[in-house]
């Protein structure tokens, strides 16, 4: 029987989503992260996700919280949660790498402490450069800040034409600044005069003394360990924003890295063969890491046809279909994967099939027909031996 | 073979209700009962069939595909005549359906008068009742009509 032609050629809606890139991609990584129950596959990396969802057809779920609304789940962040199914074939289509979170934190954690002892130190010393940058322009910032919001106060003195008390103190204002100027050298102590200045105001002004003490954390009276806590989240959020790839791969990896170059990877396949020299030695390409999920034929069979899957969890079916990017186009099926010889009840039809028609889709039912006795272990396409079929209420 | 022969006379009287359903409540006509492959061609012809199946045509143009009742739309044709369609009739309490049944089922069907026509059949759920709903089913992916 001939094959259905693909949903390109029937309503040429996905031709852009389906078309290969020129230059080949380098490989996705994805982390897969264990929990007692089953593993997660996790994707990190903002390009990848772009990759995945351009060249790819996958949009998977996004499964991060947004750090300024933790508790809301409407929009979510990185990292992506791809379906079992879709890390599966992203390793037989030979276009990513599997690191076993687990293992890899702990192996890292070894090198840091023992091994790398030269490249911890580097690692170390580069931090510290870091951090005293930071702390340098942060004072100078605070120095800064200071010297304005005196020079507010004392043109709000001589804007004040009514008590002669306030020029008075717009005159010890000018003064502190004065002597400001003189010691506030960006050393990590410049918070002592502007306190005094504040007492010095405090009995009429009242609005400046209201803002003064907002714009000094009080913490920072202290001496030294409560500003160093709050400079290093600072790093942190810096060292995330410009370079991501570097949080997940840190510069112990190195090593790791140039040692397979060096040896061949065979798992890999022809696909991807100039780029398993990038795959780390402590990653996985071979498809067989990942234990196939039942409905992974089923999936692979209709993504091959050119369609986005989603999760179907919300239709009570293995997948929703969508003929192009779910942003553009809504679901045109219902998929569930059943076995070959499984048997199905008419209202097992039925039921899903009155809520397909209810929300306007159709539903698919499809199984993988089990490999033949007499048939040589050949290189296939996954989803080469399924066979699907749509349901529709027929309305009469 | 006495129970096969018990589960034929089943079929068939299956068979009977979805025939007299379609014939004086659907209005139906040229109704037949196929026990055989009606398939002219290739490895199935002739062969016995898991299940009997009707044909017939309906009275007017059962399925439209969402593509070509755009074309109708643009061209202001009328659907078209009606098509001989294949129906296959289940009881709604039994579960003998498999994907490897509708498969050879399907690979039993002639191929459609269109080449780019999938194949496609009547499934007729009958019920305890003697209600009968009736689904259409696609070989392969095919868009449902509403979307």
């Amino acid at each position: 029987m001939s094959l259905p032609p693909s949903p390109s050629a029937l309503d040429g809606t996905n031709s852009e989503s389906t078309t290969t890139p020129l230059q080949p991609q380098p490989l996705i990584r994805i982390t897969k992260t264990s929990s007692p129950s089953s593993p997660r596959y996790l994707v990190f990396s903002p390009a990848d996700v772009m990759t995945l969802r351009r060249t790819h057809n996958m949009c998977s779920v996004l499964s991060g919280t947004t750090h300024l609304a933790p508790s809301q789940n409407a929009f979510l962040s990185l990292p992506l949660q791809l379906m079992v199914e879709e890390a599966r074939l992203l390793l037989q289509k030979g276009v990513a790498y599997v690191v076993d979170g687990n293992s890899f934190h702990h192996s890292s954690l070894a090198s840091m402490s023992a091994v790398d002892s030269e490249k911890r130190k580097e690692y170390v010393r580069e931090m510290r450069e870091r951090r005293g940058t930071i702390e340098f322009t942060r004072a100078e910032e605070r120095r800064k800040h200071q010297e304005e919001v005196l020079r507010k106060r004392v043109e709000a003195g001589k804007m004040g034409k009514k008590n002669k008390g306030k020029g008075k103190n717009a005159a010890a204002a000018v003064a502190a600044a004065a002597s400001k100027d003189t010691d506030g050298k960006g050393d990590g102590e410049p918070s002592a005069p502007p306190v005094v200045a504040n007492t010095g105001l405090g009995d009429e002004g009242g609005e400046v003394s209201l803002v003064a003490p907002e714009l000094e954390p009080p913490k920072e009276e202290t001496p030294t360990p409560m500003p160093k806590i709050k400079l290093k989240v600072t790093k942190l959020s810096l060292t995330l924003s410009s370079s991501v790839p570097e949080m997940m791969d840190p510069p112990i990896s190195s090593s790791s890295w140039s040692e397979s170059k060096s040896k061949p990877r065979d798992e890999g396949g022809s696909k991807s063969a100039s780029y398993t020299a990038l795959v780390p030695s402590y990653a996985s390409t071979s498809p067989d890491s990942i234990p196939e999920p039942r409905a992974h034929a089923l999936y692979a069979y209709i993504h091959s046809r050119g369609y986005f899957l989603t999760p179907g969890i919300r239709f009570g079916c293995n997948f929703s279909v969508y003929p192009g990017d779910p942003m553009r186009f809504h679901a045109h099926f219902l998929a569930t994967s059943f076995g070959w010889d499984q048997e199905i009840s008419m209202l097992e039809i039925v039921g899903p099939g009155r809520l397909a028609t209810a929300v306007k889709k159709g539903l698919v039912i499809g199984g993988e027909k089990p490999r033949e006795e007499g048939d040589e272990e050949k290189d296939e396409e996954p989803g080469a031996r399924v066979r699907a079929f749509s349901i529709e209420w027929a309305g009469f | 073979m006495n129970m096969g022969t018990r589960t034929d006379s089943r079929f068939m009287h299956l068979a009977d209700i979805v025939k007299v359903n379609l014939e004086l409540e659907q209005d139906w006509t040229g109704l037949a009962v196929h026990k055989s492959s009606p398939r002219g061609d290739g490895d199935c012809d002739g062969q016995k069939l898991l299940r009997p199946l009707l044909s017939g045509l309906p009275p007017k143009r059962l399925y439209i595909h969402p593509d070509d009742q755009i074309d109708m739309i643009k061209n202001l044709t009328g659907p078209g005549e009606s098509e001989t369609e294949w129906v296959l009739p289940l009881h709604q309490s039994e579960n003998p359906t498999t994907i490897s049944m509708l498969a050879s089922l399907f690979d039993s069907l002639p191929n459609p008068p269109v080449p780019s026509r999938r194949k496609r059949i009547i499934l007729a759920s009958v019920h305890n009742d003697s209600t009968v709903v009736y689904y259409i089913v696609h070989d392969g992916l095919v868009k449902p009509r509403q979307n």
